[in-house]
């Protein structure tokens, strides 16, 4: 008899905290927000103790990652060494192409960032989550970070900040898989896309390409600054790696490559620039 | 407060630390370790399905403060984790059989990974769905299994005598 209501007890529980959950994820789904206040308040107060014991511990993590990551360190170590010889080759021709850029950069009216003011941020945290590319800034509100700011650095465009607190904020990485860019291409004049983030540590993909478009392989995409969009036109997004036809659709599905080095992300910059400013 | 509260609360403080300090920073091609998987799973095992399922709840929504996943997931796959080991450990299995629990601890987290993207589907977060899920199933599942004894070890320091289990008068001290 006792053990019956004990097992009654257990799945009365059960079942109120499942529906618990369920309704507090639904009601976080639409839009409520106060779980983003909270969540910038509490890593405000732990970030001093979490940066104290990881200042402790880095090499330790240094090590381990060094050892397991030997055989890719090695490798990417003498293709850097091919980059560096490469580039040495092309320090002559890159004053051209510098020339050819800053032509370039005019014709997209790239000129309008430079006079964007930004605030230089230091990287505090990369991906908590397994699930979600994202990165964590030592700036918040008290330096002018706003949710929906983007984020450039590393040769690109970063992200886009998604909350913030007083003292940090949140960045969603371009290869997050629910980021989307709106791109153009800087060949073209009329050729737009979407750009996907597919995941971490992935490549991102823009779909269903016009077949018109000459999308050819290492064809850089820049933000296209569409009237309601969310980043300002010209920041390069990423280079087109691979393009394939969608059989029977008349289409082009492309890979891109993101622009910025997003492992290497120590400082970035936080454009002070909102959607319709 | 009682005591094993407080016990119990140092115990998930400490263990949240070291994910945030340690294992976020030690990623094996951007996947890292999640201790928040073997925490919820030794709740069962150690206080039976209802102490389960609410300290599986409890804990994954404090970790869901400091996500960037949607508020309360983490906490759902928690508290079904909790409620389905603490059946089993209400049905006889035995937290004091050593090669049980870091099996148990890494079955659970494999099932964890996957429930994680599946139940976001539902509130239409369809991009978890594009994690590497092998990746993290493979390295949460290593993970799990090796942290399970000291987390036991901790989680049975934290019980005090009394334990969590519901025989033993343990719900009136929560």
């Amino acid at each position: 008899m006792a053990r019956a209501q004990r097992s009654r007890k257990t799945t009365i529980t059960v079942v109120v905290l499942v529906l618990l959950s369920v309704t507090i994820l639904t009601a976080n789904a639409q839009g409520d927000s106060s779980a983003n206040g909270v969540r910038g308040f509490l890593h405000d107060l732990t970030q001093p103790v979490v940066s104290s014991v990881q200042a402790v511990f880095r090499p330790v993590g240094n090590f381990f990652a060094g050892s397991v990551n030997y055989g890719r360190v090695a490798d990417e170590n003498a293709q850097l060494r091919y980059t560096l010889n490469h580039l040495q080759q092309q320090a002559v021709t890159n004053s051209l192409a510098e020339a050819q850029l800053k032509q370039l950069l005019a014709l997209q009216h790239l000129a309008f960032i430079g006079s964007t003011p930004t605030v230089m941020a230091r990287t505090i945290d990369v991906g908590r989550s397994n699930f979600t590319a994202t990165i964590t800034l030592d700036k918040g509100t008290t330096s002018g970070v706003l949710v929906g700011m983007p984020v450039v650095g590393s040769g690109g465009l970063v992200g886009r900040v998604i909350s913030v607190s007083a003292d940090s904020a949140t960045v969603r990485l371009v290869t997050d898989a629910s980021s989307s860019v709106s791109v153009a291409f800087p060949s073209m004049t009329t050729e737009q896309a979407i750009v996907h983030g597919e995941g971490p540590d992935t490549e991102m993909s823009a779909l269903y390409l016009p077949t018109g478009a000459k999308v050819t392989k290492g064809s850089l995409l820049l933000t296209s600054g569409l009237a309601g969009g969310v980043y300002p036109a010209g920041i390069p997004v990423g280079t087109v790696t691979s393009a394939s036809s969608v059989a029977g659709a008349g289409a082009v599905d492309v890979t891109v490559s993101p622009a910025a080095d997003l492992s290497n992300l120590g400082y970035v910059d936080v454009l002070q620039w909102t959607a319709g400013s | 407060m009682s005591p094993k509260l407080l016990r119990t609360t140092a115990v998930v403080t400490v263990l949240f630390l070291v994910q945030f300090s340690l294992f976020d920073s030690w990623a094996i091609s951007g996947v890292h370790v999640d201790c928040i998987w073997t925490l919820a799973t030794i709740g069962g095992l150690l206080g039976g399905a209802r102490f389960g399922a609410t300290f599986g709840f409890s804990v994954g929504l404090a970790m869901d403060l400091f996500l960037p996943t949607p508020f309360g997931l983490t906490a759902l796959v928690c508290c079904l984790v909790g409620a389905v080991v603490g059946q089993l450990a209400d049905r006889g299995l035995d937290a004091d059989l050593g090669p049980v629990v870091p099996g148990v601890c890494a079955i659970a987290a494999a099932a964890s990974v996957l429930c994680y993207p599946l139940l976001g589907v539902f509130i239409g977060a369809n991009e978890l769905l594009k994690a590497p899920l092998l990746l993290i199933v493979a390295v949460d599942t290593l993970a799990s299994a090796c942290l399970a004894l000291p987390v036991l070890q901790a989680m049975r320091w934290a019980g005090g005598r009394e334990g969590f289990a519901p025989s033993q008068k343990a719900p009136s001290a929560w």
